[in-house]
């Protein structure tokens, strides 16, 4: 990995009762509006006929991608991949809010906070990091299903839960473009069902101002200022080779 | 021993329990809380439902003995097919809570009381109610 530290989240699904404290607990720390949120618990519903059910949660925040669709899109430059942590994190001071990468996330983890014009998503709490604590969701989980750490380092509470894991490691990824995985950052385990085929995470959207910005004006201005650059260049050689004659007094 | 009353064809026995966003009756007015619950429904089994021709969402007219309420329907398979499930702890009465006033519906309109003649306690799944399309 290049980044010095891996942090991502191993959530085991078997043990989500989806009791909602971790999206109370996210929503209290980092004052999320009270139209948005940044962290979900999905249900797939019930299966089965009574009394034979069985029923499965999946918590799930921004998966801190490897390959992040949204850094991609991004025009100010404002989100990134932290090189410290490999978190993806906004820059709200950068963050023009054109939302570009709210409809290109494949997991609709990302909101649009209209009130201060920014994009705001899962941080990873790295406020809480930084002093030493665990992210608010983690920390509330009753049943210990939300588990974060370093996944470069073997003693980390994460890394365990993935050696001690009974099922397969299964994560949300998607290939969306040729050859390219978002490689995300939270493993599931201890659940037999498919969940990238239940979840159903989508192709990132690229809007039309998106597509037209990328496709058609980046293009055009990078094109129109190295046409400048390139004419001023060739004046100002010409104009070294022959000397100046048109201002001069004869 | 007595032999416990049963309900008859076209009732149910009506269940209560618990809400895991929540802290018994007290906590509905908060407003984080409130924003993750599940909204507050009446629990119905496929079966029943197609009898009464409802699906999840319909507004429901839950009469008993005593008292009727009108809620929303949350069809399923999760529950026996002679018992409907109500969340218990809404439907406030103070306007002054403002966010948890009029929010669903309360089970304790419907109760009948039935106190348990050694030890006091409240038979809480003998009330029977009917349930119809509102």
């Amino acid at each position: 990995m290049p980044q010095k530290n891996h942090f991502g989240f191993v959530i085991d699904v078997s043990r989500c009762i989806d009791c909602r404290a971790c999206l109370v607990s996210c929503s209290v720390e980092n004052a999320v509006p009270m139209n948005h949120t940044r962290i979900w618990v999905h249900d797939l519903g019930l299966q089965g006929e009574f009394p034979d059910l069985r029923r499965t949660f999946i918590p799930y925040n921004c998966m801190h991608c490897d390959n992040p669709p949204c850094i991609q899109v991004c025009t100010s430059g404002a989100t990134y991949k932290d090189k410290e942590t490999g978190l993806v994190l906004v820059n709200q001071e950068a963050c023009i809010g054109c939302g570009f990468c709210v409809e290109a996330c494949p997991y609709d983890a990302r909101y649009l906070d209209e009130k201060r014009g920014v994009v705001d998503k899962c941080n990873a709490c790295d406020q809480r990091l930084v002093i030493g604590q665990k992210p608010a969701c983690v920390a509330t989980c009753l049943g210990g299903a939300r588990m974060f750490g370093d996944l470069n380092d073997s003693n980390s509470e994460a890394v365990i839960a993935l050696k001690n894991a009974n099922s397969i490691l299964q994560r949300l990824d998607i290939e969306y473009e040729q050859g390219t995985h978002t490689h995300p950052n939270i493993y599931y385990i201890n659940s037999d069902e498919n969940l990238n085929a239940r979840l159903e995470p989508h192709q990132p959207q690229y809007t039309l101002a998106e597509q037209s910005w990328r496709k058609f004006f980046l293009p055009a201005v990078l094109v129109g200022v190295g046409a400048t650059v390139l004419g001023q260049a060739i004046m100002f050689t010409k104009q070294l080779l022959q000397g100046e004659s048109e201002f001069e007094d004869r | 021993w007595e032999e416990p009353p049963y309900p008859k064809p076209g009732e149910y026995y009506l269940l209560t329990g618990k809400v895991g966003q929540h802290t018994q009756f007290a906590t509905q007015n908060n407003q984080l809380l409130h924003k993750y619950e599940d909204k507050p429904r009446i629990w119905v089994h496929t079966s029943v439902a197609k009898t009464l021709g409802i699906i999840t969402d319909d507004l429901v007219r839950v009469t008993s003995l005593v008292g009727e309420v009108i809620l929303a329907a949350l069809v399923t398979e999760g529950i026996r097919p002679d018992c409907v499930y109500m969340a218990p702890g809404y439907g406030h009465l103070s306007k002054g809570l403002v966010t948890a006033y009029a929010h669903g519906a309360s089970d304790s309109e419907l109760h009948m009381t039935f106190t348990d003649p050694i030890s006091g306690g409240q038979a809480l799944t003998q009330t029977f109610v009917q349930l119809e399309k509102a």
